[in-house]
């Protein structure tokens, strides 16, 4: 079997048990905000009605194995709606990165246990690895590999620090009134209680009230900015970046973080001007603009069930910043 | 409670009858009175019709919509004394009723008739008269065993086409119905007492298996993808299986595409 130039594109859920479903994307670079996007565009020629392709998981994992692609240099795990795609799109700038942008395959891999909930954890670490490593193909010569997860994904952090124990990352979050804003703005399909099922946000079916979607929203964000300063407390190689540091904290402290190298400096800095979810638009900082249009109600909300774990996740990022700073931390 | 699927897209019924009678009325339709049937259906060859019962009574009268009272028979009913028993054996109104001949070496492209389904009232039956195994009735990507004398029902809102590769022509009577208490028992019978067998076409294995030779040819991937063009990409695609010996045509293709759209645009994006 000779899977170069194929991209997977989703795992799909056949009669005779799961399927990982390939594209042929040659030496199409995915340089979108997001994955799908890439995917998307790629599936308006016709080739791609008739010639996807389909391979088992032991199949894609005995295929990675002989060919392991980039290394996974990077994870981006953040709370949504707080700078994460212009991080990747700052990565994406880079001829020798593969910026796997909340890709759709992977969010599959990481979901088979909703289906086998008795899927042996070495087996799922199997499966993540190899698709990371599908993801992470070379098709122009890079060499590494950046994953910028889906929000709910840091649920699974346990899971992807065993798979890619030597990987660095960062969780990434925004002052909640202006997630909040951008949610209620254009609400993101997980935050719409029905559209996913709660257990992806560690929520129970008890939390959603429907006079009350903003909650429903705020409690979910709860959620993800707890598991991301458990992630930071209970593990190592991963660092706190708040939105409020973008988009220089990428020439800074992340650089390093990132492996990143001086050459990489100038493509990036390119990245970082325009407007990651639009690229043909520049990039702002809107803290202003969001704060101004967030209501009473939404800073209640907030104020109930966001505000503690925020300042818990800016005293966590400040105190690391402090230590790195002091001169026993060079 | 135990409730009998009533989606199926299709299913053979539990009547039958003498195809050799149904032939023999045959002999009392004039040659002439055949008329050009399903014409912007038609990829290859000819497809003619007569009609039995029609809006108009006329015999070439092929408007097959509209309430069961406005049909009546055609004069030529009342010649076909098999084919009259074998409509009447369904007990319930009838609209539309015609023979349909798909001549030697003739296919039809795929076609839905969404508003026709046991979900709209409508019922429609094929009862092949005269068939071959070369001749292919491809009902949602399968090929029904339909045999002659047997009763079929299609339901239309289902991707259906017809392919008669034989050196014969081959001929159905086809009948348009209502649904009533009868034909709803009658179908539940069927989906509980009967196994509508069906396969995979001929053109559509044979296209998978060219499919395995393109994911090992990445020369050919790369020479295919390019053309963006999709009439372009069709042909394409059915001359490089012909070089290498594959008997798929245009239509398989099309078949192949469409079930490969389809299946990527009911993905699940959410759980």
């Amino acid at each position: 079997m000779n899977l170069h130039g194929w991209v997977p594109a989703r795992i799909a859920w056949r009669d005779n048990g799961p399927r990982v479903e390939w594209i042929l994307m040659g030496a199409e670079r995915l340089r979108d905000p997001f994955f799908t996007q890439t995917t998307q565009r790629q599936l308006i020629k016709p080739f791609h009605q008739l010639f996807r392709r389909e391979t088992t998981i032991d199949q894609m994992i005995a295929w990675t194995a002989a060919n392991p692609g980039a290394p996974l240099r990077g994870i981006v795990f953040h709370m949504s709606r707080c700078g994460s795609t212009l991080i990747g799109q700052q990565l994406a700038a880079l001829d020798r990165a593969i910026v796997a942008s909340e890709p759709e395959p992977m969010d599959d891999a990481l979901r088979v246990v909703h289906r086998y909930p008795d899927l042996a954890r070495a087996d799922e670490i199997r499966l993540v690895r190899a698709m990371a490593a599908a993801l992470g193909q070379p098709r122009n010569g890079e060499d590494a590999l950046y994953l910028k997860t889906d929000c709910w994904h840091i649920h699974r952090f346990d899971l992807l620090r065993q798979a890619f124990p030597d990987t660095p990352w960062i969780f990434l979050y925004r002052d909640p009134v202006e997630v909040m804003v951008s949610q209620q703005r254009m609400p993101s399909a997980w935050s719409v209680p029905g559209i996913f099922h709660p257990s992806m946000l560690q929520l129970d079916p008890a939390d959603w009230n429907p006079a009350e979607l903003d909650v429903y929203c705020a409690r979910a964000l709860q959620q993800v900015c707890k598991a991301g300063l458990r992630a930071v407390q209970q593990s190592s190689g991963g660092l706190l970046v708040n939105y409020t540091e973008l988009p220089d904290a990428m020439y800074g402290r992340l650089f390093r973080h990132f492996g990143l190298q001086a050459e990489d400096l100038p493509s990036m800095r390119g990245a970082s001007v325009k407007n990651a979810k639009a690229p043909s638009t520049s990039f702002s900082s809107d803290n202003a603009q969001k704060q101004a249009q967030a209501s009473e109600r939404l800073r209640a909300v907030v104020a109930e069930h966001l505000t503690p774990i925020y300042t818990q996740l800016e005293a966590a990022r400040l105190a690391a910043l402090h230590t790195a700073d002091s001169p026993l931390n060079p | 409670m135990s409730l009998p699927p009533r989606n199926r897209p299709f299913a053979r019924l539990p009547l039958s009858f003498d195809a050799a009678g149904l032939r023999a009325d045959l002999a009392s339709i004039a040659p002439a009175a055949w008329s050009p049937h399903l014409s912007d259906r038609v990829h290859t060859g000819e497809c003619t019709a007569v009609i039995l019962r029609s809006k108009t009574g006329a015999v070439d009268d092929l408007a097959a919509w509209g309430t069961a009272h406005e049909f009546r028979d055609t004069p030529l009913l009342a010649q076909c004394p098999h084919l009259k028993a074998a409509i009447d054996a369904f007990l319930c109104e009838k609209k539309s009723v015609r023979l349909v001949r798909l001549h030697a070496g003739s296919s039809l492209r795929s076609f839905r008739a969404a508003d026709l389904g046991v979900t709209h009232h409508d019922l429609r039956i094929h009862i092949p008269i005269a068939t071959s195994s070369a001749v292919e009735l491809i009902v949602a990507d399968m090929t029904l065993a339909a045999h002659a004398g047997q009763a079929w029902h299609i339901a239309l809102g289902q991707p259906c086409r017809f392919v008669n590769r034989g050196a014969v022509d081959c001929l159905f009577l086809v009948i348009d119905a209502v649904i009533n208490d009868w034909a709803i028992a009658m179908l539940d019978r069927a989906a509980q007492e009967i196994v509508s067998e069906s396969s995979e076409p001929l053109g559509a294995a044979s296209f998978r298996a060219f499919r395995e030779l393109v994911f090992d040819d990445p020369a050919l991937q790369a020479r295919l993808v390019a053309i963006t063009q999709p009439d372009r990409f069709l042909e394409a695609v059915v001359s490089a299986g012909a070089e290498l010996g594959f008997a798929f045509d245009a239509l398989d293709v099309e078949s192949a595409r469409n079930r490969g759209h389809r299946d990527w645009m009911m993905r699940t994006v959410a759980l």
